[in-house]
């Protein structure tokens, strides 16, 4: 009885706390939002007027494509954290076998459409399972991290670790093509992230995910469904994965064991960069995209600046650390 | 204690399960040699879940412990030219160094170190390419017969897996004995209690995270003694295999729960069951949809037999990072 006391009175004063923010104006508020715009145009002009080659048209397309690629992954696995499940650890695993998929389907003779409704349904149950055990109580990253292995090995023992690749390929159009000079992957990247953002903010499901990760204990009181939202959150996972698996494959022709390699790493440090929460009940979607598009830019200048590999991922997992960092200090302070 | 006995049997059962049933249908499973290499691998991975275990019983849990073995054998290798004890001396101390900072700020911040060690497992990985980018430290030719007197055998196991065998068990003395031990389960159990009743936790966090790096460490600069070798990209399995030795040893993953024989038996299961796929010629995938698939069954019987319902609720919220009053 004194716990439920306590929880609703945590709902209050958030309650208060979001109705004070909206009095405060909304010039504050438009200014938030152009926040994130800021590093990544800062980065921008400094890389266009210091590094050779940075600004030029092939290179910036390649930007884009990539992290479109990051992007659309992280917006999906951004549910996970959103819902207050942190990070999912099998990301590019999820995306390899709905490469593996969807090339399979395609290449026994199967229309495109069979072969996405296969991917597509394959990716609803992987991402089903995984929300079911995490719906339980498991750890979520442990059980992505389990997932994972047990579905790569099972990938790799199906497919003989050979590459399959496509002759005709139906999706060369989506995952190589341009409109009006803008890369396709870029299209669906901004379409799917305008879908999530007025899903996650102005659909009742979605607001329910996002109190589900403020307040699980609220939302278990006043009567949501957690477990059936953690097991949308991880769906939605798994079919933003499957899609990167498909235009990729869209991309290349071809699907092998090792073409997402660093898929996961890039998602996650995409989420953090981004500045999600990681403790959950922040709907802000676009963080994500932004995280990616930060994270991408910064990968490509230290590619041209001839940085190796290394230095890469340890500038990758340092700007994720102290974005974590300083985003839990000031939340601890601004209680 | 009844609790813990019944796990105790259980693992114990099914490892003379494991162990009959593999003597009886492999061929060459029986033999002195894969019983030596059996134990040897029993004692390194136990030394990478004896560590976690100690974040895990402090209700954390330290995801980098593949990137710091790599990071620690690459040194210890690297420095070998000069001195092989100096390199290790200096490898254990600095993974101790970084797992008191690492503590230190999950206790001082309430950050969720589930998700600070991920970013810590992708930077370290980083450091080790950094360090060799590209072909591998290798173990000096003077240094060799390190590497064989590491493997040279000693009844049913190898001089490497007494050394692991006898730091896990010191370990496992130090948890249930000294106070600072004893601390750990507190924090993990109840925090605030452990708090209440005094406990200092930045320091147990510290002592965690810091025995957690310098296991993971030794297991690291063990393997790369053993093979002669250390490659920026190697020992990426560690973390998944420790996990699961620590799990399928009965850990808990919310805290307060775990026992150094259970996590040496863990141990032992894996790498039974490891052993068995290897002498059958078993792909690799397999072994890695057999270790995910344990991994995922032992979460739901840890889940099945969990504490009561209440309980497990206060330790999930302390393991989602909620912040912590220091």
């Amino acid at each position: 009885m004194v716990a439920a006391m306590v929880d609703l009175s945590g709902v209050r004063t958030t309650a208060s706390q979001s109705a004070q923010s909206k009095g405060r104006g909304s010039v504050a508020v438009s200014l938030q939002s152009l926040a994130p715009i800021a590093p990544i145009a800062l980065i921008f002009v400094i890389a266009a007027v210091a590094i050779p080659g940075f600004a030029s048209g092939p290179n910036l397309i390649a930007v884009v494509q990539a992290s479109a690629i990051t992007g659309i992954a992280a917006i999906g696995a951004a549910a996970i954290t959103i819902v207050g499940k942190f990070v999912s650890l099998a990301i590019e695993q999820q995306a390899v076998t709905a490469a593996y998929v969807f090339t399979a389907v395609l290449s026994i003779g199967q229309p495109v459409a069979v072969a996405v409704a296969a991917t597509l349904i394959v990716a609803v149950i992987i991402g089903a399972v995984q929300g079911y055990l995490v719906a339980r109580g498991l750890n979520p990253i442990v059980t992505t991290l389990a997932f994972g292995s047990a579905l790569f090995g099972a990938v790799v023992l199906l497919s003989n670790n050979r590459t399959i690749t496509l002759r005709h390929n139906p999706l060369a159009w989506l995952g190589g093509g341009t409109s009006w000079g803008v890369p396709n992957q870029a299209v669906v990247f901004v379409i799917l992230l305008a879908i999530g953002t007025v899903f996650l903010s102005h659909t009742r499901l979605g607001r329910q995910i996002v109190l589900c990760g403020a307040n699980p204990k609220a939302a278990e009181l006043i009567g949501i469904p957690i477990s059936r939202l953690v097991i949308i959150a991880y769906i939605s996972a798994a079919l933003a994965s499957a899609l990167v698996g498909m235009l990729v494959v869209g991309q290349v022709s071809q699907a092998s064991s090792n073409m997402f390699d660093g898929l996961t790493i890039d998602v996650v440090a995409a989420i953090l960069v981004g500045g999600i929460a990681i403790q959950g009940g922040e709907g802000q979607l676009w963080r994500a995209g932004v995280g990616a598009l930060i994270l991408t830019m910064l990968s490509n200048i230290m590619l041209l600046l001839g940085l190796d590999a290394g230095v890469r991922l340890l500038l990758k997992g340092g700007l994720a650390a102290a974005v974590l960092l300083a985003m839990t200090v000031m939340r601890r302070r601004s209680r | 204690m009844s609790r813990l006995d019944k796990g105790l049997g259980l693992r114990l059962g099914l490892s003379i399960l494991l162990i009959v049933i593999c003597a009886i249908e492999v061929d060459g499973f029986a033999t002195m040699a894969t019983l030596a290499s059996i134990v040897e691998n029993v004692a390194l991975i136990g030394l990478l879940a004896a560590g976690l275990m100690l974040t895990m019983v402090a209700g954390q849990l330290d995801a980098a412990v593949a990137s710091v073995a790599a990071v620690s054998a690459i040194i210890a290798l690297l420095l070998g030219p000069y001195s092989l004890v100096l390199g290790i001396v200096v490898a254990l101390v600095v993974a101790g160094l970084y797992g008191c900072g690492i503590g230190w700020i999950i206790a001082r911040t309430g950050v969720s170190s589930l998700v600070l060690t991920v970013c810590m497992l992708i930077g370290l990985r980083g450091l080790a390419l950094i360090l060799v980018p590209q072909s591998p430290a290798v173990l000096a030719d003077g240094l060799l017969w390190v590497s064989d007197g590491l493997v040279a055998r000693v009844g049913p196991t190898t001089v490497l897996g007494i050394i692991g065998l006898v730091l896990i068990l010191a370990l496992g003395l130090g948890m249930r004995c000294t106070r600072l031990g004893l601390s750990l389960y507190a924090v993990g159990g109840n925090l605030e209690r452990a708090r209440g009743s005094g406990v200092n936790t930045t320091k147990v966090y510290m002592v965690a995270f810091a025995g957690s790096a310098m296991l993971a460490a030794t297991a690291g600069i063990l393997a790369a003694l053993r093979s002669g070798s250390a490659s920026g990209t190697g020992l990426d399995s560690f973390l998944l295999d420790g996990v699961t030795a620590a799990v399928v040893g009965g850990v808990s993953l919310e805290g307060g729960r775990g026992s150094i024989i259970n996590v040496l038996l863990g141990s032992l299961i894996v790498r039974i069951i490891a052993a068995a796929a290897a002498l059958l010629g078993m792909q690799s995938s397999v072994e890695s949809i057999a270790t995910g698939c344990i991994l995922l069954a032992m979460l739901l019987l840890d889940d099945a037999l969990g504490t009561r319902r209440g309980m497990k609720t206060a330790a999930r919220w302390r393991v989602l990072g909620r912040p912590l009053r220091t």
